[in-house]
């Protein structure tokens, strides 16, 4: 086991007898690393934790990699700021995953959020307050998570508590945990669902995908 | 005939007479004529209104106002003026003395609507006479806030840019009208177009319209780098998050710098809050606020002002603003547009 990297020793630990902090049993894992850990030392670290986890890197080259609660890998393709799509069903909704340059471009979150994507994760540290995934979370009223240093959750701002687009996160054991909420972003969509304001008729008329 | 068909009919007797008179009694700055403000690439000065939308009380009472603030902007050298949203339904107040306008409060959406489709075109030539003679008589390009017009499709909400010399360069209607809006009977407009026969690289986003980054990339598209930004906000409480995920939002997403009027108090029962702003990307500015200029409140009025440096601008957008692959707009989002105005 190759203990120079972090989940090597993670798993390694574990297996000493280490008291591993793990979220909640319906949980998904997600943890941003500088790159990519080989596949076999991630498909250990996730039969440990047994809930799906998905690992994203940050740039230069941006990846992510998502596995089941076995240790499986589902194809996640590679994507710059491509035509790539990485969306994927955990826990019965629809997750989709921005990493890299990719974070910088509204189209693609528009994209996930036309296509039904209830939660978006974004991979590395954004600036605060009000960063690229807390703004298409506005514009598209998905919930996302910030995968980072400084993780943090981001909902609509008429669906927080204190209008701030901020939802509270808590910290155990080097692990942020969010109880995600989905009520409280159904009962947002009910009352305004921005996307109804789209007016996709007028983007069709001007080429400006073309320029 | 029921009362409110009565009511609209007297108003629009009683508003073409009084918009026909007003029209004369307009006088905003010399009427000698200026030259043109001056702005390069390097140093463009933009002013941005906060309004308070109260009714006006006469014609003086509303050129007086605009006077104010066209005085205030040529003093720190502005060559663009900003107005906010809705700013020609103020003119509405004209009719206050002879009983109307009343609050949307107390009337249902379809009543509002027959109201607003009677009356408000009606002052649109007076409110486009007041903001010709300001453009012309300070040479300023001035973004005239908007106004409910009538075209053969509808009822539109629309804004006009008049140059330096008087003339109405763009007519821009709103893209994306609120809910409110929509149960008034305000229609979308169907495209973006950039003002005729300006040098200055404008495009005008009408408040909701900055709610969308496809507004901002199709005025890209146009060659536009500075985005007006005509608000009239209709929340009652001001909160930082919610003002910074519109025209601020768009302004971190592309690069481009935008210039937000606002309009504040309120008008026929619909209370607005929000701040006059002039934003860049965060990372030009040297507290990484993205923020030039910003009123202090959110309520009442004033002028703010501030110096766009279109060519850093420009190198910032090129280095630091990836563009989105074709194939990603092609394969993923073009086809989710075109089926969402199947559905439409």
């Amino acid at each position: 086991m190759p203990l120079e990297t972090p989940l090597g020793m993670v798993a390694v630990a574990a297996a000493e007898g280490s008291r591993l902090h793990a979220p909640p049993a319906s949980a998904l894992v997600a943890l941003s690393l500088p790159e990519l850990p080989p596949l076999p030392e991630l498909a250990i670290f996730t039969a440990r934790m047994n809930r799906p986890v998905i690992v994203g890197t940050t740039e230069p080259e941006a990846r992510s990699v998502v596995l089941d609660r076995w240790g499986r890998v589902a194809p996640t393709p590679s994507s710059a700021h491509g035509g790539t799509l990485v969306v994927h069903r955990l826990g019965g909704r629809l997750v989709g995953l921005l990493s890299g340059a990719d974070r910088y471009v509204p189209e693609k979150a528009r994209a996930m959020a036309l296509m039904g994507v209830d939660l978006v994760l974004g991979f590395g540290a954004e600036p605060k307050p009000y960063g690229p995934l807390w703004a298409y979370t506005q514009q598209n009223q998905f919930l996302a998570l910030e995968v980072s240093g400084e993780p943090a959750l981001y909902l609509p701002c008429e669906m927080s508590a204190d209008g701030s687009g901020v939802h509270p996160l808590e910290v155990h054991g080097g692990w942020a945990v969010a109880v995600l909420p989905w009520e409280r972003r159904a009962q947002g969509l009910e009352a305004g669902p921005v996307l109804r304001d789209l007016n996709p008729d007028a983007y069709l008329i001007q080429p400006w995908w073309d320029v | 005939m029921d009362r409110t068909t009565m009511e609209i009919a007297f108003g629009r007797l009683v508003l073409a007479g009084l918009v026909a008179r007003g029209r004369r009694q307009v006088g905003i700055g010399s009427e000698s004529g200026v030259a043109p403000m001056t702005w390069s690439r390097r140093q463009l000065v933009a002013a941005a209104v906060q309004w308070d939308m109260r009714p006006v009380t006469g014609v003086t009472d509303f050129t007086e106002r605009i006077t104010a603030v066209m005085d205030a902007a040529h003093h720190v050298g502005a060559a663009l003026v900003v107005f906010p949203e809705d700013l020609g339904l103020c003119l509405l107040g004209l009719l206050t003395r002879y009983g109307g306008p009343r609050s949307a409060e107390s009337l249902s959406p379809s009543q509002t609507s027959r109201y607003l489709a009677a009356w408000a075109p009606l002052v649109a030539p007076l409110y486009e006479e007041c903001f010709r003679r300001a453009a012309r008589n300070y040479g300023m390009v001035v973004v005239a806030g908007s106004t409910v017009y009538r075209r053969r499709t509808g009822v539109f909400n629309q804004a006009v840019v008049f140059g330096p010399d008087g003339r109405l360069t763009l007519r821009q209607p709103k893209l994306h009208p609120m809910p409110m809006e929509r149960s008034w009977g305000v229609q979308a407009g169907s495209r973006l177009d950039r003002p005729g026969g300006l040098t200055l690289p404008l495009g005008v986003a009408v408040c909701h319209d900055a709610s969308f980054f496809e507004t901002y990339r199709m005025a890209e598209a146009l060659g536009v780098e500075v985005m007006a930004v005509p608000s009239a906000d209709p929340e009652s409480d001001w909160s930082e998050a919610k003002a910074r995920r519109g025209a601020w939002a768009r302004t971190q997403e592309t690069g481009m710098a935008s210039v937000v009027a606002a309009g504040t108090g309120e008008l026929y029962g619909v209370r607005f809050t929000g701040k006059a702003g002039i934003y860049i990307p965060r990372e030009l500015t040297p507290d990484g606020s993205g923020v030039v200029a910003e009123s202090r409140e959110a309520h009442g009025e004033g002028v703010v002002a501030g110096t766009l440096d279109l060519d850093a601008l420009a190198r910032f957008r090129q280095e630091a603003r990836p563009v989105p692959a074709p194939e990603l707009l092609r394969s993923w989002l073009l086809p989710r547009y075109r089926a969402l105005t199947r559905l439409t």
